[in-house]
């Protein structure tokens, strides 16, 4: 009884914290309407502020919440006169695409300046605690619920009693009839995103100041998995390959530490249907072009990509195009269901994750051979599909978002907590594939990167002609029309929640092949690095920033991302500035030098900030657009 | 006499405590065009809604060609051959003219090339095919209100319901649509339409059937509703004079 009370008490007072945070989640939704997944993010901000300042200046967590929130309500402020305000007339999935790159840049910022090392924070009365009734409760915890009841009384205050609180619920309850009141709903919105980041700081100021206080930052879990490394056994192909595998998951873990406390939400979230800006997208070939043309077109680079490893054997150059083909194929895989239905799931990882676990656990436990394991792999990856379909397309918009992300990371914890099955967060190391043979000639032992080249060739071809047929059928003219308007494809005679779970079972079945053979391919799996949130961001973002809805834009989106990230990962861009006159012993220079390898994550976060600000469209609408414009001229 | 295509039977839809419809009841025949008329507010949209599905009746029946409809999804009321257009337009704004009226056609055929031909022709009916490859989200006003009626054309429907094809268009633009329902009313497709502009309706329909409040107030044709004072009352007392 006396624990049960007790972990009542405590579920109360932790819950003051988080009540904190989804308060400003609440306003800034309710007054704008957009989902701020940065809000974690914010919340650590306000966390490194707090640290600093006791460090620093000795200033006590508690008290520091007085610099905190001000600090972190201008932060707020900032990024909302500068960035969110030009998405709020955007798709609601862009506004959620703009608040996790501002997140991903924030967290990665905090990476490069801090590390991601542990900062303790313990003050003389951070292990004191007070007795009540037999029940014991930390001091630190009381405070820090007093604190954040006075903050929220403050906050309603504030909101029932102000003229400006009066302005902020009226734009919250309908920002026209606001405007036309004389309020100025840009202005509250600058308010509105301060505030929210006020409290998602004075939340991250008075968390918990308890035992050792551990600020949650990335790749926590670092520890955990070098040791799952050093288990690793050593690869055929040397060098480059182990270092893939190595990175890999590791950026897997700290883009997904990051996300996490994003999925926290609380209140009444309402959608609301935006206008649309139409945007010339509309790429497909006209009817009269020949379709001559287009076969050129595109099996010129086909017979290019098929020749290249007759003159390329170094293994580095092959890698590269494995890992581009997969981008590819999930891309394109991804674009099925967000593209042309602009059902945009953010829990594809799911998919991912369920093919690399099927394909490698028949291999393991039954000896299947992958070939064969894998479409048992991928029809697991369809049954799913269908089921998280039935429930999740009841839901519109951001909340579908939402529910994507939701599954995935169900399926996660289920893979972590498996421990029978999927050996839990010690993931699952390849044994080596057995010899493919056809008939009684050997076809190849896996010995060089040439068969996993063509494999993934072919998967990625397969996924694009899947992206051509979808589009060119039935099935893409109604996908496309759910996309555009539900209400009136429905009143078209579509039968929306079928159609859009033919649209995910294409999509989570290519996506399930893709993630089998990059499993395969890397040799090792575990949870986060399979079903992280961070997988399914990466197959966004290789279609947001191709462009959305299109079947070149995901191969654009994925040559960009890969080549990037390899470039970052290869340290050619800082010793591109070397060459270009950066001194490379100044300080800037070490700088670059030591963290630029380390930053892609951060650098995909501007990317995306970018192309959602600058080209909604993607790479293909925005200079698909421009070059029609000068054709026309 | 053969039963009516459409027969809508003390048809009741409640939001809440609202009353949105109460108790409607009326019939359309074969060929005919019908006008639902009422100050704003007396539920014709909400009727509308209940008709081809998007929400339920809460009370009552509706029956297409002599059998149930209520309660079936809006796809499948469409697939029974009964078309909406809406209110507020709603475009497939990325995709092309041409292609809002495919998706329209491909309810009845599997091919697109089909569906193609299919949209085609109803472009032409309704005036809109030399702009078949704009995009639809960069229409004008009146030409989007025309896409809606062509593309609920494509899908080959046995009765079609237009919400307020007029609203917001200039004389010209009216006197077109006009001219269309007169035209579709000639190939001996049935109708029913939501309209504001008397004189269009009284160009157009057969017969009208007057809501107020979410009740059937009056019922006839053109000359008799015309000439009911009620009607008259209900249009001044409730929205001040103002025609809206």
């Amino acid at each position: 009884m006396a624990v049960l009370m007790q972990s009542i008490l405590s579920g109360i007072l932790i819950g003051g914290v988080y009540a904190l945070i989804g308060i400003g989640l609440t306003l800034i939704f309710g007054v704008m309407r957009v989902i701020n997944f940065a809000q974690g993010e914010l919340v650590m901000v306000g966390m490194y502020v707090t640290f600093f300042l006791f460090r620093g200046f000795g200033i006590d967590p508690f008290l520091s919440v007085v610099i905190t929130m001000p600090a972190l309500f201008i932060l707020g402020a900032l990024l909302q006169r500068t960035l969110i305000n030009r998405v709020l007339d955007a798709l609601p999935q862009n506004q959620i695409l703009l608040t996790i790159g501002i997140g991903l840049v924030l967290a990665n910022t905090a990476m490069l300046l801090f590390t991601s090392d542990y900062r303790i924070l313990s003050t003389s009365y951070s292990s004191s605690s007070v007795s009540v009734g037999g029940i014991r409760l930390s001091t630190p915890l009381l405070y820090c619920f007093a604190i954040t009841a006075a903050i929220t009384a403050a906050l309603y205050w504030f909101l029932v009693k102000t003229d400006v609180g009066h302005a902020i619920r009226a734009t919250a309850q309908d920002r026209d009839a606001a405007q036309l009141m004389g309020v100025s709903v840009r202005r509250m919105g600058v308010l509105a995103f301060g505030l929210g980041a006020g409290l998602a700081g004075a939340a991250g100021a008075s968390r918990r100041p308890g035992r050792a206080d551990v600020l949650h930052l990335p790749a926590s879990r670092r520890r955990l998995h070098s040791e799952s490394l050093r288990r690793r056994r050593p690869r055929r192909d040397g060098q480059h390959h182990r270092r893939d595998a190595r990175r890999r998951p590791d950026r897997h873990r700290r883009i997904a530490q990051r996300l996490l406390p994003r999925v926290r939400l609380e209140g009444r979230l309402r959608l609301r249907h935006l206008p649309r800006r139409p945007v010339a997208q509309t790429l497909r070939p006209s009817r009269q072009e020949s379709h001559v043309k287009t076969a050129l077109f595109w099996a010129v680079p086909l017979i290019a990509l098929l020749l290249v490893p007759i003159w390329l054997t170094s293994p580095y150059p092959l890698h590269i195009f494995i890992l581009l083909f997969i981008a590819v194929a999930m891309g394109e895989s991804w674009n099925v269901l967000g593209g042309f239905a602009g059902q945009y799931s953010v829990g594809h990882a799911a998919f991912y994750g369920l093919g690399a676990y099927g394909a490698f656990i028949l291999l393991q436990d039954k000896h299947v051979a992958p070939w064969y394991g894998v479409w048992v792999a991928v029809a697991i990856a369809t049954a799913v599909a269908l089921i998280v379909g039935s429930i999740t397309f009841r839901l519109r918009g951001p909340y579908f978002v939402l529910a994507s992300i939701a599954v995935a990371e169900i399926i996660r914890l289920l893979a972590l907590n498996w421990k029978d099955l999927t050996n839990g967060a010690e993931g699952i190391l390849a044994s080596d594939l057995p010899a493919l043979h056809f008939g009684n000639r050997l076809i190849t032992d896996w010995n060089s990167k040439t068969p996993y080249y063509y494999m993934a060739l072919a998967m990625a071809v397969f996924c694009i002609a899947v992206n051509f047929l979808v589009q060119r059928s039935k099935l893409g003219y109604y996908l496309q029309a759910i996309r555009e308007d539900q209400d009136a494809a429905h009143s078209l005679g579509i039968p929306l929640t079928i159609y859009k779970n033919i649209g995910l079972v294409i999509s989570a079945a290519c996506t399930a092949l893709a993630g089998s053979f990059s499993a395969f391919y890397i040799g090792f799996i575990e949870p986060q690095a399979v079903f992280g949130l961070d997988v399914s961001v990466q197959v966004v973002l290789i279609c947001i920033i191709g462009g959305i809805g299109t079947v070149t834009g995901p191969m654009i989106g994925a040559v960009v991302l890969v080549l990037l990230s390899e470039a970052l990962r290869a340290n050619l861009i800082a010793q591109g500035l070397f060459h270009l006159g950066l001194p490379e012993t100044s300080a800037t220079g070490m700088f670059l030098k030591e963290n630029l390898a380390h930053a892609h994550v951060l650098i995909y976060g501007i990317l995306v900030i970018v192309v959602i600000l600058f080209m909604p469209d993607g790479f293909v609408g925005f200079f698909g657009t421009r070059l029609r414009r000068r054709a026309s001229r | 006499m053969t039963a009516p295509l459409l027969e809508v039977r003390n048809v009741s839809r409640f939001f809440g405590g609202v009353k949105a419809n109460l108790d409607v009841t009326f019939d359309v025949e074969t060929g005919m065009v019908l006008g639902l008329i009422g100050p704003n507010g007396a539920g014709k949209t909400t009727l509308f809604n209940c008709i081809t599905g998007f929400f339920p009746p809460s009370r009552g029946e509706i029956l297409f060609e002599g059998k149930r409809i209520d309660g079936l999804s809006p796809d499948k009321v469409c697939r029974l051959g009964m078309a909406r257009t809406w209110q507020k337009v709603r475009p497939l704004a990325k995709l092309t003219v041409l292609d809002n009226a495919v998706v329209g056609a491909l309810l009845r055929t599997k091919s697109v090339k089909d569906a193609r031909e299919i949209a085609h022709a109803q472009l032409k009916v309704v005036g809109l095919a030399t702009k078949d490859s704009t995009l639809a989200g960069t229409l004008p006003i009146g030409e989007r209100k025309k896409l809606e009626v062509a593309r609920v054309l494509a899908t080959q429907p046995k009765m079609i319901l237009l919400d307020e094809v007029m609203g917001g268009l200039n004389a010209r633009e009216s006197e077109d649509l006009i001219q269309l329902i007169l035209d579709i009313k000639t190939s001996g497709l049935t109708q029913v339409v939501i309209e504001h502009d008397m004189k269009a309706i009284v160009r157009t329909c057969d017969r009208i059937v007057v809501l107020n409040s979410g009740e059937k107030l009056a019922e006839g044709t053109p000359q008799q509703i015309v000439n009911d004072p009620r009607v008259m009352t209900a249009y001044l007392g409730d929205s001040g004079g103002a025609k809206a």
